[in-house]
């Protein structure tokens, strides 16, 4: 399906801190994104990158010591960020639905998937007969590829393979037709067998729904086959946004570049060479150095990085990017 | 008791054999039973190491107050027990005795000492599922509500409880009871299990009953109440913390609903499997408490049977307390399978 | 081991409670050098009376001092006792935890068995079987609370086991002996210590109930027995079966608040998840 020009979601300036004893760390500081109708996004990031927090701040799932401090979440031109619970739970389920990593443990082990997916019915439309609620389980199950739907809905997870529970998960997303679908690592704990129908069974649905998709992914591969636009996120800030083909054939920042020269590559292993790692971890929130958090580890770093966060500048249209060295490179091309 | 076995949570389920969830629980209510047989066996090896241990001629034991039986009582007992015969063959005699039920007479009372334990066990059973009953509801209530008002007044106050309860002595805490509620407020009867003479009938009676009932079930159940309580708020504490719960929530769930049709069933289980395992404590618990509060159970019976030096009728209440917890342990397994369906299937 | 105590609430307050029990029984003789069994005034004297803080008993004996006496006899039996079960608990659970298979089976068929019978029931039995003495009480209540031990210890074996450290000591040829002694037993020292502390607070429990029942020493003044003496005149004098109670209570809350700290002390994470979530 063609992407639209609907804004499904508007996320502006959005800044979640956790505040533990002694420290204030901003998990996601100042991200932006925009999602339209008919489009994945895909966020990308090594693991506390923050692009788990940024998942579950759009949900509302942030809770103590997390909160959010500042910015705007604009689902189809309403602010969730200013909702209190109460509202944000009407919302929540119905308008917006979230798939995570982790099918084994986030079903109830002691209720059947069917009640688990009619519970997201009847608690948005609280008129709806238990019965049609199941009806439309059913229906729901054979959508994404769950054989005998009705003898599956009054299974318990424990009987489901983990691919299944994961088909359970997506139809519980889908239970109430949401507008915006939030995909968190959703085929990390899947057999690599299971991990493209599962992929491809979202981007179906996508276009079935009418949804707008965020995947958040470790996983290049995927972002390859699935994406419309990737941002890639480091240390609670996004760094680098373009165009799926732009990002992977010429990526500006030199993290993204890193990133892309550390996938594991089956030609580099054949040939006896060493798989690629960027040098050094990500450095910890609570002590960001002043400057871009990239640095230390970064192969082109000036004396500039050091001063000041990078902001992020156009470097192309749609394509943007935080470092000082690749705007200035931007800078020189446009004068050249 | 054997914990409750899960299935391979990650092995792919092929299709389901369907049996029905009712004949599945018989089977498993089956295999637990055939699985208590070997422990009958040994407490009755037990009880008769027991019984040969004791100084003296296990005669003089098994007559009860010593001296007191008649010469051709004590002789009648020798050949049935077939004292001069080697240990095996008396082991053998024992333990046929006892897998039929004969549990022997008891000189002192006139009676055979199975008829005595029946005649008592009413009276336990009313007392042991209301304190378990109180206990694991009050318990998991609490617990409950300390885990979700964390960091309160309110949890501070029935933490402080627990740790009380968990401390105070039993018989003594009865005996409190018995001075605040009976003598000094004057609201409770202080002992028995109804009115001597009072002629009551029908619903009449079970209130009579019931009213003796409260002091001597609280004071036994508040022990349990107190673990459990704490046991339920860890439980619940660390169900909170579970991805399904923020599934829970990112269905858009109300609070209450998810920790009422989600956590609570799935924080309990570590309860029912403690109220397995303690139902033996909770059994020897009530002699004291029976004693304490005259309430005429198995466990005055075994205070009884103790002054009068009636060996033989002790062992016999221990083999069928014994055979009481085999039984209730049966009871919690299955109601663990009820509630959690990962159980019976295997 | 080393853990600060003023970090941990419970552990200051269950160390200052405990140390305060365990100087009034160091103290018994020095502050009631008399026989605590001795008339020493008008029975049924309440409590605060003059020259006797906790009032008499039935027969004029003075309550305090019985209760300074006592504390000896409680503390005695439930560190005793709990040595003995603990190390039961440890040679059964190490045995079957290290060794597995059907020594495994057949040690721990055993302690079910042992959790099956009704503890105090059992306890009764041994004591009646085998005469009221200091000895006896001391061996029924090992009898019964050996059991969780024993599994407490199997578990912790069967989980160090499979460790490297210990998978490495195997390959190196090391005997069992010195493998479950000098590897897996001091690792699991933390939970033994503490599940240790709690069999005394539950040993002082059942030898203050089977004195309750006149299963007791006789020779010995203990709470339990100066409970089952104020039993019969608790219409009228309370205090003669409420103090020995309180006593009991406070003891025994003591070694639970000192169990608990020391669990949050040398488990942090095993507490953390069992108190704190």
């Amino acid at each position: 399906m063609r992407t639209s020009d609907e804004i499904v979601l508007d996320v502006r300036g959005l800044t979640t801190v956790f505040e533990v004893p002694n420290a204030r760390i901003a998990a996601v500081d100042d991200v932006s994104l925009t999602v339209r109708r008919g489009e994945t996004l895909a966020i990308v990031g090594e693991s506390g990158s923050g692009k788990s927090v940024l998942a579950f701040s759009i949900m509302g799932l942030v809770s103590r010591p997390g909160r959010i401090v500042a910015g705007q979440i604009l689902l189809s031109g309403r602010d969730l960020a200013a909702l209190d619970e109460e509202a944000l739970r009407t919302v929540r389920g119905r308008d917006l639905a979230i798939i995570f990593q982790e099918p084994s443990t986030s079903l109830n082990p002691l209720m059947t998937v069917g009640r688990q997916v009619a519970e997201a019915i009847l608690e948005h439309e609280p008129e709806t007969p238990y019965e049609a609620a199941m009806e439309r389980v059913v229906e729901r199950f054979r959508l994404v590829g769950i054989p005998a739907p009705e003898l599956r809905v009054h299974e318990y997870p424990h009987q489901l393979s983990g691919g299944m529970r994961q088909r359970v998960m997506i139809a519980m997303a889908l239970a109430c037709g949401p507008a915006l679908l939030l995909a968190d690592e959703p085929t990390t704990a899947l057999d690599v067998t299971v991990q493209a129908q599962v992929l491809n069974l979202i981007d179906n649905l996508k276009a079935r729904f009418g949804m707008a998709v965020v995947l958040i992914t470790h996983d290049l591969g995927i972002v390859a086959d699935y994406a419309n636009r990737v941002a890639v996120m480091y240390a609670g800030r996004k760094v680098e946004e373009g165009p799926t083909v732009t990002i992977l054939t010429r990526p500006a920042h030199p993290y993204t570049q890193a990133l892309l020269a550390c996938r594991p590559d089956v030609l580099r292993a054949l040939e006896g060479k060493p798989l690629l790692e960027i040098p050094g971890v990500v450095p910890p929130l609570d002590r960001l150095p002043a400057g871009c958090a990239f640095a230390d580890r970064c192969s082109r770093v000036q004396d500039i990085c050091w001063t000041r966060p990078p902001e992020l500048t156009d470097m192309a249209p749609g394509h943007r990017a935080a470092c000082f060295v690749a705007a200035m490179h931007i800078a020189d091309s446009a004068a050249s | 008791m054997s914990e409750p076995r899960h299935t391979d949570a990650a092995a792919p389920s092929p299709a389901p054999v369907r049996v029905s969830p009712a004949r599945q629980q018989w089977l498993y209510a089956r295999r637990r039973l055939v699985q208590g047989i070997p422990t009958v066996f040994l407490i009755i090896t037990g009880n008769f190491f027991l019984l040969h241990l004791a100084p003296g001629d296990p005669a003089d034991v098994l007559a009860g107050e010593a001296g007191a039986a008649t010469a051709e009582f004590m002789a009648q007992l020798r050949a049935q027990f077939g004292l001069d015969e080697p240990l095996y063959l008396q082991y053998f005699k024992y333990l046929l005795r006892t897998l039929t039920l004969d549990l022997g007479y008891s000189f002192r009372y006139g009676e055979s000492n199975l008829t005595l334990i029946m005649d008592r066990l009413s009276a336990t059973l009313l007392l042991m599922v209301t304190a378990v009953t109180m206990s694991i509801l009050i318990g998991s209530v609490l617990g409950l509500i300390a885990a979700v008002r964390r960091g309160t007044v309110v949890e501070a106050m029935i933490l402080l409880a627990a740790v009380l309860a968990y401390a105070a002595p039993t018989f003594w805490l009865g005996l409190m009871f018995i001075v605040l509620f009976a003598i000094k407020l004057n609201w409770l009867p202080t002992s028995g299990i109804s009115t001597v003479g009072a002629g009551y009938t029908g619903l009449q009676y079970a209130l009579d009953v019931a009213r003796h009932l409260i002091l001597p079930a609280t004071t036994l159940a508040l022990f349990y109440f107190a673990l459990y309580a704490r046991l339920m708020r860890a439980s619940v504490l660390e169900n909170l913390g579970q991805n399904y719960v923020i599934t829970a929530r990112a269905k858009g769930l109300a609070p209450r609903r998810i920790i009422l049709r989600h956590v609570l069933r799935n924080a309990i289980l570590p309860v029912v499997t403690m109220a397995g395992v303690q139902i033996g404590g909770m059994l020897g618990g009530s002699v004291i408490v029976e004693s304490v509060f005259g309430w005429p159970g198995l466990g005055l019976l075994a205070f009884e049977a103790l002054f009068a030096r009636d060996l033989n009728l002790l062992l016999g209440i221990l083999f069928l307390g014994s055979i009481l917890v085999v039984l209730a342990n049966l009871a919690v397994d299955l109601a663990y399978a009820i509630i959690d369906p990962r159980v019976t299937i295997r | 081991m080393a853990f600060r105590v003023t970090a941990n609430p419970l552990l200051l307050a269950g160390t200052k409670l405990l140390s305060a029990v365990i100087l009034l029984a160091a103290l018994a003789g020095v502050l009631f050098p008399e026989d605590p069994f001795e008339m020493v005034g008008r029975p049924f004297l309440p409590p605060l009376s003059d020259g006797f803080l906790f009032g008499t008993d039935t027969l004029g004996r003075d309550i305090a001092a019985a209760v300074a006496h006592g504390a000896r006899v409680s503390l005695a039996i439930g560190v005793i006792t709990a040595l003995i079960s603990t190390f039961f608990g440890v040679v059964v659970g190490g045995v079957a935890g290290y060794y597995g298979g059907r020594i495994d089976m057949l040690l721990m068929r055993t302690t079910e068995l042992f959790q099956t019978v009704p503890a105090f029931l059992l306890a009764i039995v041994v004591v009646a079987v085998l005469q009221p003495s200091i000895y006896t009480v001391i061996s029924a209540i090992v009898i019964v609370s050996w059991a969780p031990l024993a599994r407490l210890v199997r578990g912790e074996v069967v989980s160090l086991r499979s460790r490297e450290f210990v998978q490495g000591c195997i390959a190196l040829g090391m005997s069992d002996a010195r493998i479950l002694f000098r590897q897996i037993l001091p690792n699991a020292l933390p939970s033994i210590i503490v599940a240790a502390s709690v069999a005394v607070a539950t040993s002082i429990l059942f030898e203050s109930g089977l004195s309750f029942l006149g299963l007791g020493d006789p020779n010995v003044m203990s709470w339990g027995l100066m409970i089952g003496i104020g039993r019969s005149v608790i219409r009228t004098a309370w205090w003669i079966a409420g103090i020995p109670g309180i006593a009991v209570l406070i003891t025994v809350l003591a070694i639970n608040l000192f169990g608990d700290g020391l669990n949050e002390a040398l488990n942090p994470r095993s507490a953390q998840r069992n108190s704190k979530g």
